[in-house]
């Protein structure tokens, strides 16, 4: 006989959690996906693809490819500034280091929305931005950056930044010094030691951190609708917009689980690569 | 020209206020196994680095084979090193790591292949190729860290420590397995270590520091018997410290008082009242119940591996340690002893 787990009694109240709250809804996501629109309930019993169809009408297909590449640029950006923030802060003193951190979590104290609007400030025509650029004689009209896709890409950027740093600093962080004293040591400079050790043990670093920008950034609707207003329509916001004012609930499911499905994919690429070259 | 191949003349090392390295002189020659030893901290490991061109000095000169190479970059001098924790890239396989310098060199790939083969048969490691690092054992990462370092023939090869982290049995098969790699490729080493007994095994020279300068090189025969100061003589081998003092002298003998009793020293200029400082190890020193110059009482009996040690309390209230070989010994703790030492085993140092 096989023998029984003796902590399943203490791990069951986990397991009903993940069914009922995790695994519950994606089921009934997925179900409702294939069915009808249809008036008072929301749906009815019959079964149809034509949700999924209906995902490669052009309008709602490129929201999806807007999505991605908003996704892919946003992640660009976090690594081309976050790599070598993070890489810096590495090498700081361990003083330096709190310090830096602190400074980079404290913005979480405050809501995001409240952050965002903060942009709108700093990005609207007679902004702060366009009124110092223009005083500085750098442009002669105000940039009309917000409600565009820069500003979305902005905002994804300032949003995701943090946790780019953060991957690639824990991994910064634990770097044997003593490895580019000896790529140097056996006649590597500082440039070729950087992209033979220094890089390649960061890697994972790296990877996480293209994990947790890029899926979040396929789904952070409320960047999207504050920054870009109506110009920029995100996945993340057509599925709002489908569940709310169009109230056609198979629909929003069919594209939710479009969604899931890419970003599964890339994930599985991601952690391809990964195994392949970063980590052990 | 003399065969030097590498003079280090006047190094000062400062880390912010702290002075690592102060006025270190240092000649290497050809072919030699040079041990730098000393207690952590003082210095060893920067002199090293700045050899190495990991460091820079804050003032004084380092010449490698006739050419000062104090502001070269590591990749410019003709120098490589074995680090105290291996140091080997936990992403590449040994084949990589091994081959890492000639592959920035562009070496055509068959001679690579040729070279890390030969590598790997040096330390009689075939066939370990493709493994990761992370599967091999800590004798293994040494000698694999061992010949990376070896495989741009450099003139010199530096080990921080490299035996530092094996046990027991590993370290004394290492030791050999060094110096017969020493005298097979025709290399200088310069070894780091803070054991004594390491050093004295395979130096050809050592170089005893104290506080970022040398105190006294030569070969391990005159570093032990013939140490200059009390560091050396207490550092190497634990010698005991006595203070003495001169009360007369006649021609080439000096009447000396140690405690309660005097013995002769061979005069060197001294003038009565001189406070003369020697070393006496711990083997040379005789205890018998009755027998003996001086007297002393018995504080400590204990067996360190196959020795007897014995700590004395003399009359003056210095305490003096004993070792003989083998178990028998009639004293025991609390025993009123004598002894002496045997003729010309004391040791007159830091006189200058």
């Amino acid at each position: 006989m096989k023998k029984r787990n003796p902590y399943l009694f203490a791990i069951l109240p986990l397991y009903i959690f993940t069914f009922l709250f995790i695994l519950g809804p994606i089921i009934y996501m997925v179900v409702i996906s294939f069915l009808t629109n249809h008036g008072s309930l929301g749906y009815s019993w019959d079964f149809t693809f034509a949700n999924y169809i209906k995902l490669f009408d052009k309008v709602y297909f490129r929201t999806f490819t807007k999505s991605l590449s908003i996704a892919f640029f946003s992640t660009l950006l976090t690594i081309i500034i976050g790599y070598p923030f993070g890489f810096w802060m590495s090498g700081l003193s361990a003083k330096g280091r709190k310090l830096m951190m602190l400074s980079l979590v404290l913005p979480f104290g405050i809501n995001s929305l409240i952050r965002l609007y903060g942009w709108i400030i700093i990005l609207q025509s007679k902004g702060i931005l366009n009124n110092v650029l223009l005083s500085l004689h750098i442009i002669k009209e105000p940039l009309k950056i917000l409600y565009s896709y820069p500003a979305v890409l902005i905002g994804m950027v300032y949003a995701l930044l943090p946790f780019m740093i953060f991957s690639i600093y824990s991994s910064a962080v634990k770097l044997d010094l003593s490895l580019l004293d000896a790529a140097r040591d056996l006649g590597a400079n500082r440039v070729i030691t950087f992209l033979t050790v220094s890089f390649p043990l960061t890697l994972p670093g790296l990877f996480a951190g293209i994990i947790l920008t890029f899926v979040p950034s396929m789904g952070l609707f409320f960047i999207a609708d504050i920054l870009g207003g109506n110009k920029v329509v995100l996945v993340g916001s057509l599925i709002q917009d489908q569940m709310t004012r169009g109230s056609n609930w198979p629909f929003a499911a069919a594209i939710a689980v479009a969604l899931t499905l890419i970003t599964s994919v890339l994930l599985y690429f991601n952690k391809i690569i990964s195994a392949k070259d970063g980590g052990q | 020209m003399n065969d030097d191949i590498l003079i280090l003349s006047n190094v000062c090392k400062n880390f912010g206020e702290a002075k690592i390295l102060n006025n270190l002189c240092l000649n290497v020659k050809n072919n030699e196994f040079l041990t730098l030893l000393g207690p952590s901290g003082c210095g060893k490991t920067t002199t090293l680095r700045i050899i190495s061109g990991l460091e820079t000095p804050t003032s004084g000169s380092v010449v490698l084979e006739g050419i000062d190479v104090k502001d070269k970059e590591p990749n410019e001098r003709n120098v490589n090193t074995v680090f105290q924790n291996y140091a080997l890239f936990p992403h590449m396989s040994v084949e990589k790591n091994i081959a890492y310098p000639l592959l920035l060199k562009r070496v055509d790939k068959k001679e690579i292949q040729q070279r890390v083969n030969e590598m790997l048969s040096l330390v009689k490691l075939e066939g370990f190729n493709k493994r990761k690092i992370s599967s091999l054992s800590g004798g293994q990462k040494q000698r694999i860290a061992l010949v990376r370092a070896l495989i741009n023939k450099p003139k010199i090869l530096l080990l921080d420590e490299p035996l530092g982290a094996l046990d027991l049995q590993l370290r004394r098969m290492m030791q050999f397995e060094l110096k017969r790699i020493q005298k097979h490729l025709g290399l200088t080493f310069i070894y780091i270590t803070h054991d004594q007994e390491e050093a004295l095994n395979m130096s050809d020279r050592i170089a005893v520091m104290n506080k970022g300068t040398i105190e006294q090189i030569g070969t391990p025969d005159e570093i032990y018997n013939r140490p200059k100061t009390s560091y050396v003589a207490s550092f190497v081998g634990n010698a005991n410290i006595i203070k003495a003092k001169v009360e007369e002298v006649a021609n080439d003998m000096a009447k000396i008082k140690f405690c309660d009793n005097f013995f002769y020293f061979q005069n060197h200029n001294f003038t009565p009242g001189d406070i003369l400082t020697f070393a006496i190890r711990s083997e040379h020193i005789l205890v018998d119940k009755t027998k003996g110059t001086f007297s002393a009482e018995v504080i400590e009996k204990s067996y360190v591996g196959s020795m007897l040690r014995i700590v004395l309390k003399t009359n003056c209230q210095q305490e003096l340690i004993v070792t003989n070989f083998g178990f028998d010994s009639v004293v025991k703790e609390g025993d009123r002893v004598c002894f002496t030492w045997k003729d010309n085993s004391i040791i007159l140092v830091d006189h200058l």
